[in-house]
């Protein structure tokens, strides 16, 4: 039965820590055990070690046994109670081992006793007596088994101590023979303790015990004994060794270590033996400073012996502490296969992403050879380990190609090593499937932390695909050249048609503008032709009467006289109303009054007619005249209708001229605007000529203050200067709402003409006022405005490099113009 | 006996005298006068002068378009004082909006429209002077 144990783990590390499981059995054991055995008189007594899962037996008297199952021993009962024997008189009679196989087998175990071993405070195991037969201690022997298991446990301390003295010496040797296998351990100044490896390769005849100056030159004794004398505090120093009888040199560190000396040597090469000033210095050794001043290299300071002093240290003062370090060694070594193992891992890694990397990738060393390639690069395995280390030339040899690429390639690598910097080319060459690739190189440089190439990566890309896609993308960028070519042809075209829409559309406007004021002109018109229309029919009737009738009953001069007095008449035909009754009453008197036979009937008779042949009452000489033709009525006929005649032509012709005066206008302002060219145009003639086309709607209540020198002569489009007044002058006629105020005023300043147009009809609100230059903008309805008016002025001001601007507020509304004369 | 004056108003003086000739020949001389004006503002005084002599004014003759006072609006204040005077327009525009809306307002009574001859003048007027006698 497993009995568990208190403190296992730390037990088991003590006792591991002695070293002395399956150690050789040693005397000092096997005499204590023999006593046991006297003591108690019984046949078996063992010093039992208990281990993990055994005991074993560091001597043993009595059993043929090295070791057993821990599980069966009665030991590991024993150490449960570190301070106290287990002392078992009968095993039969215990449950604890009645069927333990030594009991019930071979020996036979019946009587135990078992006295704890501490070591450290741990009981690692027993010293134990057995019987084969029942039995017992008296107290003289359980003191005497106690005192002596104490003793094993000082035995044991001793025992380690030893070994560790030992090891510390094989560490401490194996050190130096690491570090310097040249070196020597003196014992008492000047005899040999250890030799190192390459010493006694050196100086077969160096011998451990002998004194060490039998080997070298005379004067080294006195180099050693310098040093021991000079007590430096670091106990340590540098001195030379020239070999005996082997020509050599040694450079030597030395360190104290309590009685010892230690010697690492490094032999000198290049030495001329053996050096004339050691012969001159020699006089003075007894001066220990001066020999210290030529001995003692100051410079002591290598690696080599500054660790070994530290190993030496550490070993002086706390072996155990060597130890742990020998442990962490260890463990780094093990850290260090881990990491070697993980590097490996590593490399393993990218190597196969670099593998499967679709790019050819090659390392090289300064000097152009491969130091690395990947799968892609190459993919028979054999040639890629091949190229390992050789070149391109190397390749070409193996593949029996030509040394083109080689030759590019070695210039393309000489270039980046010399300018550190990349270098990308492009390969063009048939695969083994006769297709055509394309390939993109660069060689990179690797520089080191002082800037020299250490390696040269180079990579190959297949680029033949976006060299497909850059021949494509060329050819339809030739061919988008093209369309553009064509686009700005029929951008050119559409804006010759779009000019010609636009010259379409100023006609337009000026038709609308027509439409606008055809009222107008139909009033302007109407009117002379009303006074045509009635005047030539009243002229024919008059006409035919006279000739017909009045003519008869009167003579040529009788004509005369009234062609000579119609021609005398002012406008009027007759007086009529109330001042025509005055006047009618008036020659009535008068009438009366002459001597004549006239009687009063006929006198207001006369009167009317003589009135209405528009003779006035204070004529009494015509009047009397007139009365003495025999033919008298019909006399007074005949000056009333020579008088009609003559009104009725005067009004027909004046008519006609008016009609003449509209139509010659409208014609003016239809005149074709783009085939005519420039002229001298009067600048207020143009401005009547406007006005006239809006006559209908001037009348209707604008009053028109016009301020136009009569000199000024602008060189211009006629038609089109037609077309902007009348643009300017409908917008301020609509602004005022058929009432309001009209100034066209004009000078002329050097080269340029200033007008300016005005109203003080509704002002253009702040917000549109940049708007309304703009095509088909418009504050009208949509029967009313084409918002192409305002657009047109701009036109036509920019066709005679002119300039507009516009200012309004509540009051005034103006265009100013400016135009240059020519 | 004068009884009647019959008022024609134009701007233009030629088609008042033209106006004044073809009434002339339409009216009976003994009983009525025809007076002209090309100054519409002189009409409302003329009309209350003729009243005071104690002439009769059965309608006047008012051409449309007039600067400073239109014809439509010189029939309005006619009519407003004188509902009983009719009153006859003459225009050159056959502005339908304009007469429409004179004679919803109830103020325009015939309408002859420009150029006219004699005939038409006389199919308009004879109606009012048949009235006369």
């Amino acid at each position: 039965m497993d009995a568990k144990v208190l403190y296992e783990t730390e037990r088991l590390s003590e006792l591991q820590s002695l070293h002395i499981l399956d150690s050789l059995p040693e005397k000092e054991y096997d005499g204590i055990v023999e006593i046991a055995a006297g003591i108690c008189n019984m046949p078996v007594a063992t010093i039992s070690l208990i281990d993990e899962n055994r005991q074993w037996f560091k001597s043993c008297l009595g059993l043929e046994l090295k070791e057993t199952d821990r599980n069966i021993s009665f030991c590991t009962h024993a150490i449960r109670e570190p301070d106290e024997p287990l002392i078992i008189p009968d095993a039969t009679l215990d449950d604890r081992f009645k069927n333990n196989p030594l009991v019930v087998g071979s020996p036979n175990i019946r009587f135990y006793a078992g006295f704890p071993i501490l070591y450290n405070g741990y009981a690692i195991g027993t010293l134990c007596v057995i019987d084969m037969k029942p039995n017992n201690l008296d107290s003289f022997q359980v003191n005497s088994l106690s005192t002596l298991a104490k003793n094993i446990g000082h035995l044991l301390k001793l025992r380690n101590d030893q070994t560790l003295v030992e090891r510390e010496k094989n560490v401490f040797i194996k050190a130096l023979n690491l570090n310097s296998k040249f070196f020597l351990i003196l014992e008492s100044g000047t005899k040999i303790k250890e030799i190192g490896e390459n010493f006694i390769k050196a100086i077969p005849e160096i011998k451990i015990g002998e004194i060490f100056s039998d080997y070298f030159q005379w004067y080294s004794r006195f180099s050693i004994e310098a040093f021991l004398l000079s007590n430096r505090e670091d106990h340590k120093g540098m001195v030379l060794l020239d070999s005996k009888n082997h020509k050599q040199r040694y450079k030597c560190s030395v360190s104290k270590l309590k009685d010892q000396i230690i010697i690492s040597a490094s032999p000198v090469i290049n030495f001329e033996f053996p050096i004339e000033n050691y012969h001159l210095k020699t006089k003075d050794f007894a001066h220990h400073d001066s020999i210290l001043e030529f001995l003692f290299l100051q410079e002591t300071t290598s690696r080599n012996i500054a660790e070994a002093r530290q190993i030496n240290e550490k070993i002086t003062k706390k072996s155990l502490e060597l130890e742990n370090a020998y442990n962490s060694l260890k463990q780094k070594e093990e850290e260090l296969t881990n990491f070697n193992l993980r590097i490996q891992e590593q490399k393993n890694f990218y190597e196969n992403i670099l593998n499967n990397f679709p790019t050819d990738i090659a390392v090289f060393s300064n000097n152009h050879s491969y130091i690395y390639l990947n799968a892609i690069a190459i993919k028979d395995e054999k040639i890629r380990s091949f190229l390992i280390g050789k070149t391109d030339y190397d390749y070409a040899d193996l593949k029996g190609l030509d040394y083109k690429v080689a030759d590019l390639r070695r210039k393309e690598f000489l270039e980046v090593i010399h300018s550190k910097t990349y270098r990308e080319w492009e390969d063009s060459y048939a695969n083994t499937n006769e297709e055509k690739r394309v390939l993109l190189r660069r060689f990179s440089p690797v520089l080191n932390e002082k800037g020299e190439v250490t390696n040269v990566i180079g990579y190959g890309a297949d680029i033949t695909k976006l060299k497909e896609y850059q021949y494509k993308i060329e050819a339809q960028n030739r061919e988008i050249l093209n369309i553009n070519q064509n686009l700005e042809k029929i951008v050119e075209e559409k804006t010759l048609k779009n000019n010609e829409l636009t010259q379409m559309m100023a006609n337009q406007d000026k038709l609308a503008m027509i439409g606008e004021v055809t009222a107008g002109i139909t009033h302007d018109l109407n009117t002379p032709l009303s006074s045509i229309l009635l005047g030539s029919e009243n002229l024919l009737g008059t006409f035919e009467e006279m000739l017909s009738k009045t003519m008869q009953a009167c003579s040529a001069s009788q004509l005369n006289y009234a062609i000579e007095r119609s021609a005398n008449n002012d406008v009027a035909i007759f007086t009529s109303g109330l001042q025509a009754s005055k006047n009618i009453a008036s020659i009535e008197n008068f009438i009366l009054n002459l001597n004549t036979e006239i009687p009063a009937g006929k006198a207001k008779e006369l009167a009317k007619a003589l009135n209405k042949a528009k003779i006035k009452p204070e004529e009494t000489d015509a009047i009397e005249f007139i009365l003495k033709q025999p033919n008298n009525q019909d006399f007074i006929n005949l000056i009333y209708e020579v008088n009609n005649i003559r009104f009725f032509l005067n009004t027909i012709h004046q008519a006609a001229e008016r009609s003449s005066g509209v139509i010659k206008n409208l014609r003016y302002y239809l005149k074709e605007g783009s085939s005519v060219e420039k002229t001298q145009v009067h600048l207020r003639n143009s401005f009547e000529t406007v006005l006239s086309i809006f006559n209908h709607e001037i009348q209707k209540g604008i009053e028109v203050h016009m301020k136009i020198p009569d000199s000024i002569i602008v060189e211009a489009y006629e038609s089109k200067i037609y077309q902007l007044w009348s643009n300017i002058i409908k917008n301020a006629i609509d602004a005022m709402s058929q009432k309001g105020n009209l100034y066209i005023e004009a000078r002329e300043e050097k080269k340029l003409i200033h007008i300016k147009i005005a109203n003080d009809g509704q002002m253009i609100p702040e917000e549109i006022r940049e708007k309304i230059f703009d095509k088909f903008f418009t504050t009208k309805d949509e029967v009313r405005g084409t918002g192409l008016g305002l657009n047109i002025v701009k036109q036509v001001i920019d066709e005679h490099r002119g300039k507009i601007s516009v200012s309004s507020d509540e009051e005034l509304t103006s265009f100013h113009l400016v135009l240059p004369k020519n | 006996m004068i009884q009647h004056a019959i008022i024609c108003v134009d701007d233009d003086p030629f088609i008042t005298q033209l106006l004044n000739f073809q009434m002339g020949r339409l009216v009976n001389e003994e009983t009525t006068i025809v007076e002209s004006f090309t100054d519409p503002k002189k009409v409302l005084g003329a009309i209350e002068e003729m009243k005071e002599l104690g002439y009769d004014v059965p309608f006047i003759i008012v051409d449309y378009q007039m600067p400073d006072l239109s014809g439509g609006q010189l029939i309005r204040s006619v009519k407003e004082k004188y509902p009983e005077i009719k009153c006859l327009m003459l225009s050159g525009q056959a502005n339908e909006l304009v007469t429409q809306q004179l004679e919803e307002e109830e103020v325009l009574d015939g309408f002859i429209s420009k150029p006219w001859n004699e005939e038409e003048l006389r199919e308009k007027v004879d109606p009012l002077l048949a009235s006369l006698r």
